[in-house]
Formats: structure tokens, C-alpha cells, sequence
């Protein structure tokens, strides 16, 4: 066994346990999706291969509309709001004062339990009708509003509360806040710019390549969003809230057609892609990098 | 062995494919303890009558079994099983439970995959899904091991328990919807309490005047939210929702009948005296709701949330005392189904068996599985446990009457893609519910995505 095999083999081994784990546990069932896809699957007895069937049904389904597009109007409005926050709480936690740290970890600490049950059960409660909110509202005399109980409301409200979930990309920005040389502001102080042009001209742009990094991985979360949908409305009411994978889950899992719910996590994950791949062709106009100059790259 | 570099790559992928394969198979079930495969034997006469044979050779077996429930209802079966296991003491029952959340796909993932638990609770939503394969065992083909089958036999003929001639699913408990009523508050506004006479228009007079007597209780939380309610007052007007008897099955949303239905509802709203939307803020809990229709495996629940006397009648019979008297028979709450490849059989169809008539464990079950199914071990409970007294006697009561008085007794058929059916009622319903489109919107809607549904089912 020569020494450049050793080599490899040591290599291999390092990497196999990683390696079985991906094969079994995403390549495996992740190709056997895709075949399910074209297959009417209901569990208890094999699949039967039915071509473009399922396709047809997605297609001409007002349901698979429906929840793609209070999706995509969730995504379109969440994640600017989320990153909005984050930036902001970022922002304000880029300062040098006592305990800073710990600030910045109960900021953080959100991020642990976002996706929950358990926190979701507390947004239903907290803004039930007869929730903390509410009970507030009608102190000061104003009238109930139907928070979930309501088509008008529900799905603003779940774009609210995932505002709060802002630990992950918020730590993202202080990571990028604290990369900008502190010169670039003590210069443009010195010229006079105040705190919003300073913030124009120097944190927002040179801050670019994480927010594309952060909306990214926002499209992402907000396609894919679930829980708040599941636990809180249950999609309702009127549908209001019914996200695209609450219609995939209850596809797979309340009417057992894993075929089709196959088929629609191999359409959810194309979306998910085109959007990243247009996010990024886009980036060329809005992103700007340190290292570039105009007319090329250093 | 691998000096060329070419084929390192490859070899190595293959072994990891290799691994990939094996580990995949040992997941799949393994064979477990060796079967103790006794001989199916008839009763003997010495026996009691609701006893199976026991099994004659006696190796020791382990039952897997599993439920979802709450609290109350884990500690009372895994009770149950210890008596199990020190009556039959060849056996050891490995039991597990979670909420009922995720427990249906849980299940249905298990039976798929040859690794579901040999015996196990299931929802009837699933009966007919379950059925369409050969995964649950047929009780029928069994009954010499299972006496109890032969007294619940004539309750068990809806699709609830069976599909075609299959009897998949045997049932500890059965409820009913019944109407449960706040006493004072019917007191307090001087209106009769709701009886087990009312017709729904009746009862929808009663809900108005106790809203009118004080504006801030209502009636009723909205009769529209029992899912079994609608296609039943449709019924006692003469027109079923499905017929499952064509083929395909048709829904049919019969729009003489259904307007005069939503036209007295949008009274009741209007009035309202019922609200139209669900409102977390009414409840026996909060004071302020008269009455509410309930399935009757939740009266203990019920009643412990509240301080006021609570009182409860069956469901109306007819919509305006015109007509057949109509009701539907009890559902089955908790149903339990074996494996069809478990290696122990008799020993799993003695436990359900057990479940279903030993005294002990009716006794320790009490209502918690909801009300047996079994009329002796009904009698048994009312009279013996509770003594006739007490909310659960109530409630045994309340389901007993709901199976008396009515001239026909009757279920909305339940063909393959009816829960999907159901669904888009639903959907339909919450557009008119929310004014989103009218009652004719809604009814047209309805008809049209319901027999979509059921259509594509029947393919």
C-alpha cells in the first residue's frame, strides 16, 4: 500500500462517518423523494408509478396556489421587517458600556426557542383574545382586536411575531458592524457628516455582503416556515395562514398522498433555489465588497 | 491492495455505499423473542363466557403496545396492563405514549415501515386509510379469540370500525355529542334548561332568550363547530351531504334544506345569541356560555372547569318536530388494531380482549378510554363503581339516552377521500363563516371542491 493511498485512506476515514451520515440521511432519502414524487405513495402500500400525474394535480390545485402565495407574501414581508430588527438591535448593541455581553446574550437567547412549540403556545396566549394584549387594548378602552381569529389578521400578526425572533441574524450584523474600520467614521465626523449619512454612506454599504448573507438565509426560513402556522391558527382561519408546508405536511401526514407531498418539497426546494440563485445574480448591483474597485477587481 | 490511485476513490465509496445499505437494513424491524405460536383453541365451557382459550404453551412473550392521551389516561392503562401482566404472567406488555399530537403519523410511518407496536390505539379518521391495506388485523378472522366481538358486533358496522368486510379497529370506549348545559345561567335568565325533546329550533329559541335576559352570555359557542352536527340536521331535513352508496360518491350540498339551516343560523347570529366566529372568551370556564354541544368523553373534563352546576341532554332528534326522529349511534373514542405480521397474536387479541371486559380493568380505566362499549361492563361501572352517581354516571347516562328514543339511528357515509371531502367543506364553510362569499358562494363551492375530492379518491 503505497503512502499516498495511506494518505487518502486516513482522509476518508476522517471524513466517512460524515460521509455514511449524508448518504443515509439526505442523499438516500432525498433520491427516493424525488421518485416518490411521480408516484402515488400513501404509506401502507407501495408506490405505483403514475408519471406526470401528480404534476397536473399540483397545477391545476387552488390550494398549492393559494398557500405559495400567502407564503411568498409572508416571506416578502418578513424578512425585510426581521432584518430591519436585527440590524437595529445590532446597531444598538455595537456600543462599548457595562455588561454589554450580557445584553447582547439575552438578545441572542430568542434564537434558541424560536421555532418551538412551546413559544408559539405563548404567542397564542399572549395574543388571544382574551390574551395579555387584549386585556391591555381593553383597559385603555379600546375595542378587542381578533388578532387570530381573524382572515384580515392572522397573517400580519405571524409576520409581528417572527420580528422577534432576531438573535442569529443580529449577531451576524454586530459581526459585520465590528469589522468597519472605526477611521472610515472618524473621518467622515471630521467632515462633517452626522449620525443618518454616516450610516448612508459608510455602515449600510459597507455592510452589503452580510445583509445579502442574512436575506438570504431569511428567504430561506420565511419559505419554509411551519410552526406559528401549525400551532397558533392551524392555517385558518378561512386558510388565511395556510403556508406552504402546513399544506405539504397535511398532504403527507393528515392525508397520507406522500407522493404528492413528495412533489411538493422537490417544488418548494426549486423555488427556495431560484429565489438564492437570483438573490445572488442580483448581489452585483447592490452588494459591495471592500476588496472592489470600479472596473474590476483589485 | 488499492496501489491504483484511479480506483481508490470509487472503492472506498462503494465500501461507505456498502455500510449505507447495511446499516439501512438493520433498521428495519428484527425478529425480537421467538413466537410462542400456539395453536388457536376454542373456548371451553368452563370458561367464562367473555374469556378467550388462553394460549396452551406458554413461552414468554412481550407485548409492545402503544396510546396517546393525557396524563390520567397513561397512569389508568399502564395500571391496567399491570393487571394484564399479573393475570396472564407469561406475558410482559412494553407500553408507550405520547399526546396526540404527531402520534397518527408516528403510527402510520410504523406500520410502513414493519415497525409499529403490536398493538395500538387509532383514531377512527384512520380506519378507512388503514383499512385500504392489509397492515391491521382482521378481528373477524379471530373471534373465537376475542368473545367480546360477538356482543359489540352490531354497533360495529360503520366505517368507523370497518373497512368493506374488514373489522379492523375494537373499541374500550364509545361517546356520543351531546348538548352540555351551565344551569344557573339558564336559571338566572328563567328559561327551561335544555331536554332531551328539543328540536333545533327549539334549543335556538332557548339560546336567544338567554342572551336576551343578559346580553353578556351566550347561548351557545356555535353548533357549526361540531364537526358531525351539520350533515346530522341535514339529515333530520330529509338530504344527506354524501352519498356513498354511488359510485363515485356524490356530495350533494341540497340548497332547499342547507339555506334553512344557515337562514335560522344567521338569525342566531345576528341576535347573537351563538357568535359567529369562535371566540376564546366564551366559555363555562369564563361564566358566560349557556350551553355547548360536546362529545360526551369530555363531560369530566368539562365539568372540572367550571364551579356552576352543569346539566346535559341529547341532541335535538328533529330540526322542528316535523319528520323521522333522528340520531346518530355512539363513535368509538379510542380503537384498538394488532399488527397483522405480529408474531403474538392471541396474546395481543387477549389484551384487547381484557381491555374490553375484565372487571379489574374497567374498573381502573373507568372513563377514561371513554364510555365501554361493552354493555356489562357499562352496567358494571355505573352501578358498581360509580354507584349511580357522580359526573361519570352523568355522563354513562347521557350516552345511554343518546341510543334511546330516536326512530332511526344514522351515520354520514364515509367513503375513501370523505375526510378530504370534509376538508373542503370546511374550507367552504369558513369563506361564508368570515363573509367572504355568500350562501350561495359557499354552497357551490362546497359541492363542486367536495366532489373534486371525492372523485379523485375513487380513481
Amino acid at each position: 500500500m503505497g503512502k499516498t493511498w495511506k494518505r487518502h485512506l486516513e482522509g476518508y476515514l476522517f471524513i466517512g462517518p460524515w460521509f455514511i451520515g449524508f448518504l443515509v440521511f439526505m442523499l438516500i432519502p432525498a433520491g427516493w423523494s424525488l421518485y416518490l414524487a411521480f408516484t402515488d405513495f400513501s404509506f401502507l402500500k407501495p408506490p405505483v408509478w403514475t408519471g406526470t400525474e401528480n404534476v397536473r394535480k399540483m397545477l391545476d390545485s387552488d390550494v398549492f396556489w393559494k398557500s405559495l402565495r400567502i407564503t411568498s407574501v409572508y416571506a416578502l414581508l418578513s424578512v425585510p421587517l426581521h432584518l430591519g430588527t436585527a440590524l437595529l438591535a445590532a446597531m444598538a448593541l455595537n456600543v462599548k458600556i457595562r455588561g454589554i455581553g450580557f445584553y447582547r446574550t439575552v438578545f441572542y437567547l430568542p434564537a434558541f426557542v424560536s421555532s418551538s412549540i412551546g413559544v408559539a403556545i405563548m404567542w397564542k396566549m399572549i395574543f388571544s383574545d382574551s390574551g395579555v394584549v387584549n386585556a391591555l387594548l381593553t383597559g385603555i378602552g379600546l375595542d378587542r382586536v381578533k388578532f387570530f381569529n381573524s382572515p384580515d389578521n392572522a397573517l400580519y400578526t405571524l409576520v409581528g411575531i417572527n420580528a422577534w425572533v432576531l438573535g442569529t441574524a443580529m449577531l451576524i450584523f454586530l459581526a459585520g458592524l465590528q469589522q468597519i474600520p472605526r477611521e472610515l467614521y472618524e473621518s467622515a465626523k471630521v467632515d462633517g457628516a452626522g449620525a443618518v449619512r454616516r450610516f448612508r454612506s459608510i455602515t449600510l454599504p459597507l455592510l452589503t455582503p452580510v445583509i445579502l448573507f442574512n436575506l438570504i438565509l431569511g428567504i430561506i426560513n420565511a419559505m419554509q416556515v411551519f410552526t406559528n402556522g401549525f400551532v397558533i391558527t392551524r392555517g385558518g382561519p378561512a386558510q388565511s395562514t395556510y403556508f406552504y408546508v402546513l399544506y405539504l405536511y397535511e398532504e403527507a401526514f393528515k392525508f397520507f398522498r406522500m407522493g404528492y407531498a413528495s412533489l411538493l418539497a422537490w417544488v418548494l426546494f426549486l423555488i427556495v433555489l431560484l429565489l438564492t440563485l437570483l438573490t445572488l445574480r442580483s448581489s452585483s448591483a447592490w452588494v459591495f465588497y471592500e476588496t472592489e474597485m470600479k472596473g474590476g477587481k483589485r | 491492495m488499492f496501489s491504483n490511485k484511479r480506483f481508490a476513490m470509487p472503492a472506498v465509496l462503494a465500501l461507505f455505499v456498502l455500510l449505507s445499505a447495511v446499516l439501512g437494513a438493520c433498521s428495519s424491524k428484527s425478529g425480537g423473542e421467538a413466537s410462542s405460536s400456539p395453536s388457536p383453541s376454542a373456548a371451553s365451557p368452563s370458561q367464562q363466557s367473555q374469556e378467550p382459550a388462553s394460549p396452551e404453551k406458554k413461552d414468554p412473550v412481550t407485548l409492545e403496545i402503544s396510546w396517546w392521551g393525557g396524563d390520567t389516561r397513561h397512569a389508568a392503562l399502564q395500571e391496567a396492563f399491570k393487571l394484564f401482566q399479573q393475570k396472564y404472567d407469561w406475558i410482559t406488555v412494553k407500553p408507550t405514549f405520547s399526546g396526540f399530537d404527531g402520534y397518527a403519523d408516528k403510527l402510520t410511518v410504523q406500520l410502513s415501515t414493519d415497525n409499529a407496536p403490536d398493538v395500538f390505539m387509532f383514531s377512527r379518521a384512520l380506519t378507512q386509510q388503514f383499512g385500504q391495506s392489509d397492515v391491521l388485523l382482521n378481528y373477524y378472522e379471530h373471534k373465537e379469540l376475542i368473545p367480546a366481538l360477538a356482543e359489540l358486533d352490531p354497533i360495529m358496522q360503520s366505517p368507523y370500525y370497518k373497512f368493506g368486510d374488514k373489522l379492523i379497529g375494537m373499541p374500550t370506549g364509545i361517546t356520543s355529542t351531546v348538548l352540555v348545559y351551565n344551569k344557573k345561567v339558564f336559571e338566572e335568565a328563567q328559561v327551561p334548561v335544555p331536554t332531551d325533546d328539543e328540536t333545533w329550533l327549539s334549543l335556538g329559541e332557548k339560546w336567544s332568550k338567554v342572551h336576551q335576559a343578559n346580553p353578556k352570555v351566550f347561548g351557545d359557542s356555535g353548533w357549526f363547530y361540531m364537526p358531525e352536527a351539520y350533515p346530522l340536521i341535514m339529515k333530520q331535513l330529509g338530504a344527506e351531504l354524501i352519498d356513498g352508496a354511488s359510485n363515485p360518491p356524490k356530495a350533494s350540498m341540497h340548497p332547499d334544506q342547507a339555506k334553512t339551516v344557515w337562514t335560522w343560523t344567521e338569525k342566531l347570529w345576528e341576535e347573537n345569541a351563538i357568535p359567529r366566529d369562535s371566540s376564546d372568551t366564551i366559555g363555562f370556564d369564563a361564566g358566560n356560555l349557556a350551553s355547548s354541544l360536546s362529545a360526551a368523553s369530555v363531560i369530566p373534563s368539562t365539568v372540572a372547569m367550571t364551579e356552576d352546576p352543569l346539566g346535559f341532554a341529547t341532541l335535538p332528534k328533529t330540526f322542528d318536530g316535523s319528520g323521522t326522529k333522528i340520531s346518530m349511534p355512539p363513535v368509538p373514542t379510542s380503537l384498538w388494531g394488532i399488527d397483522a405480521r405480529t408474531k403474538h397474536k392471541e396474546e395481543a387479541l387477549l389484551l384487547v380482549n381484557f381491555l374490553l371486559t375484565d372487571k379489574d380493568a374497567i374498573k381502573t380505566l373507568k372513563v377514561e378510554t371513554g364510555v365501554p362499549a361493552v354493555a356489562e361492563s357499562l352496567e358494571y361501572l355505573s352501578t358498581e363503581v360509580f354507584g349511580g352517581t357522580g359526573v361519570e354516571s352523568e355522563m354513562l347516562d347521557v350516552v345511554k339516552r343518546s341510543q334511546q328514543g330516536a326512530d332511526e339511528y344514522w351515520l354520514p357515509a364515509q367513503p375513501l377521500g370523505a375526510p378530504d371531502a370534509n376538508a373542503a367543506f370546511q374550507t367552504a364553510f369558513e369563506k361564508y363563516l368570515f363573509k367572504q362569499v355568500d350562501i350561495d358562494g359557499f354552497l357551490a363551492e362546497a359541492e363542486k371542491t367536495m366532489n373534486e375530492k371525492l372523485q379523485e379518491a375513487a380513481k
